[in-house]
């Protein structure tokens, strides 16, 4: 059969003629080729879902009273006053994406403007907090609304604690937006203080939006005011913000410019560059010592809280399956890579004394050995093209190293047959096709 | 014709002889037998002669050619075919395919010609037409013996090697098998050599040679 459609003709029959041997190696080609194809590919797809939601999660933070056990340590407690120094620190570690602060300052009290104003009897009142207004000095106006927007319209209750109105809500005075809650002071010219007024506070003073005000504080001096708005909020929301009492909306800027001291801040909240998003625990560690050294708060001691809840308890684990995985794929990979091998020679083995008698009839070795060895990696081709289409058909690229790491175990095959034909047509044939007596 | 000439062998790594300065001449249309006791080197000489190996020393001639200069698998396809004790035929090919194999080898027997000489070759030695499609598995021993004569037949050879060929038959079969191998002999001219350690054939042979130590005598012609 040195004519190699005598061959071919042979071995055709011989394939289909041991058809569970045939549906074997077949079969165990075309898993081959799928299970290596869907282990690159449950490994890449989660690595990137790993990759994206570590960039893609944003960590809240929040500097909160160092004694407070409530069952809601985000409900700012009186006496929590972060310094500016402290602030300071959080942004130059380069950890901080953005941070949102308020700062208060309660001993105010608004004017028209031109109205007459005895500074020793209001400063007097003032220190008492006795007909006083307070100024809540934000640095994100878009920030304070978003906190105090529930965002839904709650349905009718005979509760009287839920009503219909939740939201904050501001209103503008003509010719005025979002855009004027900003200031930058100048020493040359004096530039009035945008705010924005809760509606209770207008009606208290006489005051209408779009008019300029005087604001007087505890350290007798008056500033100009232009009430750019005001705003009004429902019955729970109220009651999250300084004890139900209505505010003066300021930029933070501005009250740095007019308070005599340093602006310590009541809350301080930031969320952190999703590029630590895997060093949580180094950025934890380097902001808490902000936090806790001496003179981080003003009046008591802070608590640094970091919410990474999602990266603890849900990408941490799926981390940590992802290395299981990218672990437990060399030994996969390699034990698939040695049963090919394996099977490859036994399969040939079985076919020894075939050979034998191919041999003991004239045919040369290297006619058995090219037979045997490409009519089993014939087989292998037959079962690796169904498992490439399969995966195909499964949506998984088949790009250059997947095509690597398919090709090896083929390639383990294509070595165990050739390995199995010379073991094959090396044998004596007569050791093989003689009864031992 | 083969003739052997002071022909010695010895395993690799062996400084022993396992024949000894074997000359003998094997005669076409004659039945040869080669008996002896088991490690007397009958399976040594065997695979000299059905060129499985080549002799350490001594010459070889088959047809006025030194096998020496002959390449072995050649030898095997052209000039010597083998007959086993287990019959040897591949358990997936019917019988005319069994018989067809050393056609094939040589280059014919895809057609229907060889087809056609197989089914000849199967009927001649008594397997009827309706077996010939028959797997080993379905035929009788003294019918898969008679498959392994016609497939010895397929060949150019005209010297058969037949090992032990009565060995898993009984005496109705066996004595078949040996008629066939006779005529083949007698009538067709082939060169016909039996090793067997089985006294009884070799009183039926023309030729006996007994093998004993790795030394061949003949012992009756």
């Amino acid at each position: 059969m040195n004519h190699p459609l005598a061959w071919l003709s042979h071995l055709f029959k011989d394939a289909y003629r041991s058809f569970v041997r045939t549906l074997l190696i077949i079969g165990f080609a075309m898993l081959t080729v799928l299970a290596i194809a869907y282990l690159q590919h449950t490994i890449r797809r989660s690595a990137a879902e790993v990759d994206y939601l570590f960039d893609n999660t944003v960590i809240f933070g929040e500097i909160v009273h160092g004694e407070t056990l409530d069952a809601n340590p985000r409900q700012p407690t009186m006496g929590v006053f972060v310094t500016q120094r402290t602030v300071d620190l959080f942004i130059d570690s380069g950890f901080v994406r953005s941070i949102y602060l308020e700062a208060g300052e309660p001993r105010n009290r608004l004017y028209p403007h031109n109205a007459n104003i005895d500074t020793s009897t209001i400063v007097s009142e003032l220190f008492r907090m006795i007909n006083n207004d307070m100024i809540l000095a934000i640095n994100d106006l878009e920030g304070f609304i978003t906190r105090n927007t529930i965002g839904t319209t709650a349905h009718e209750e005979t509760d009287s604690r839920f009503t219909t109105d939740m939201d904050l809500v501001i209103s503008f005075a003509d010719g005025f937006s979002y855009e004027d809650f900003s200031f930058v002071a100048s020493t040359s010219i004096p530039v009035p203080i945008p705010v924005i007024i809760h509606e209770h506070i207008l009606a208290r003073r006489g005051l209408a939006i779009g008019e300029t005000a005087q604001l007087v504080s505890q350290s007798r001096d008056i500033h100009d005011v232009v009430i750019i708005g005001s705003y009004t909020v429902g019955p729970i929301m109220s009651a999250a913000m300084f004890n139900n009492d209505p505010l003066i909306l300021m930029p933070l800027d501005a009250l740095k410019s007019i308070s005599p001291r340093d602006v310590a801040y009541v809350i301080v909240e930031f969320t952190i560059y999703s590029s630590f998003n895997r060093e949580i625990p180094r950025v934890r560690e380097v902001l808490n010592g902000y936090a806790l050294r001496a003179g981080a708060g003003r009046v008591a001691p802070l608590l640094l809280m970091i919410y990474d809840d999602e990266i603890r308890l849900v990408l941490r684990p799926m981390e940590q399956t992802l290395n299981l995985l990218t672990m437990l794929y060399p030994i996969a990979f390699a034990t698939l890579a040695l049963l090919s091998l394996g099977l490859a020679v036994i399969m040939l083995l079985q076919r020894s004394k075939n050979a034998a008698i191919f041999r003991s009839l004239g045919a040369t070795k290297l006619a058995v050995r090219v037979a045997y060895a490409g009519g089993y990696t014939l087989l292998c081709i037959i079962g690796a093209v169904p498992g490439m289409l399969i995966t195909q058909f499964l949506l998984i690229d088949i790009d250059a190293a997947l095509l690597v790491h398919i090709a090896i175990p083929f390639a383990c095959a294509i070595v165990g047959a050739v390995i199995g034909a010379v073991i094959i047509s090396a044998r004596p044939p007569l050791e093989l096709l003689q009864v031992k007596e | 014709m083969l003739k052997l000439e002071n022909v010695s062998y010895r395993y690799k790594n062996s400084s022993v002889d396992v024949l000894k300065n074997i000359s003998a001449i094997f005669e076409p249309g004659k039945v040869h037998a080669v008996v002896g006791p088991s490690g007397s080197g009958k399976t040594t000489l065997l695979s000299i002669l059905a060129g499985l190996d080549r002799p350490a020393s001594g010459n070889i001639t088959v047809q006025d050619k030194d096998m020496a200069g002959i390449d072995l698998d050649q030898y095997r396809r052209e000039h010597v075919s083998m007959i086993f004790q287990a019959f040897q035929l591949f358990p997936l090919l019917t019988a005319v395919e069994n018989v067809c194999v050393p056609m094939q080898l040589s280059g014919e027997g895809l057609n229907k010609k060889g087809q056609e000489t197989a089914k000849r070759l199967l009927e001649s030695v008594g397997i009827d037409s309706d077996k010939h499609k028959r797997y080993p598995s379905n035929l009788s021993g003294g019918e898969q013996q008679r498959v392994a004569i016609a497939r010895a037949l397929s060949s150019s050879a005209k010297i058969i090697l037949a090992d032990e060929p009565t060995g898993n038959l009984d005496a109705a079969n066996g004595k078949a098998v040996i008629d066939i191998l006779k005529r083949l002999a007698h009538e067709d001219g082939y060169c016909v050599i039996i090793v067997t350690h089985n006294y009884e054939i070799a009183e039926a042979s023309d030729v006996i040679f007994k093998m004993s130590d790795g030394v061949l005598a003949v012992l009756g012609d």
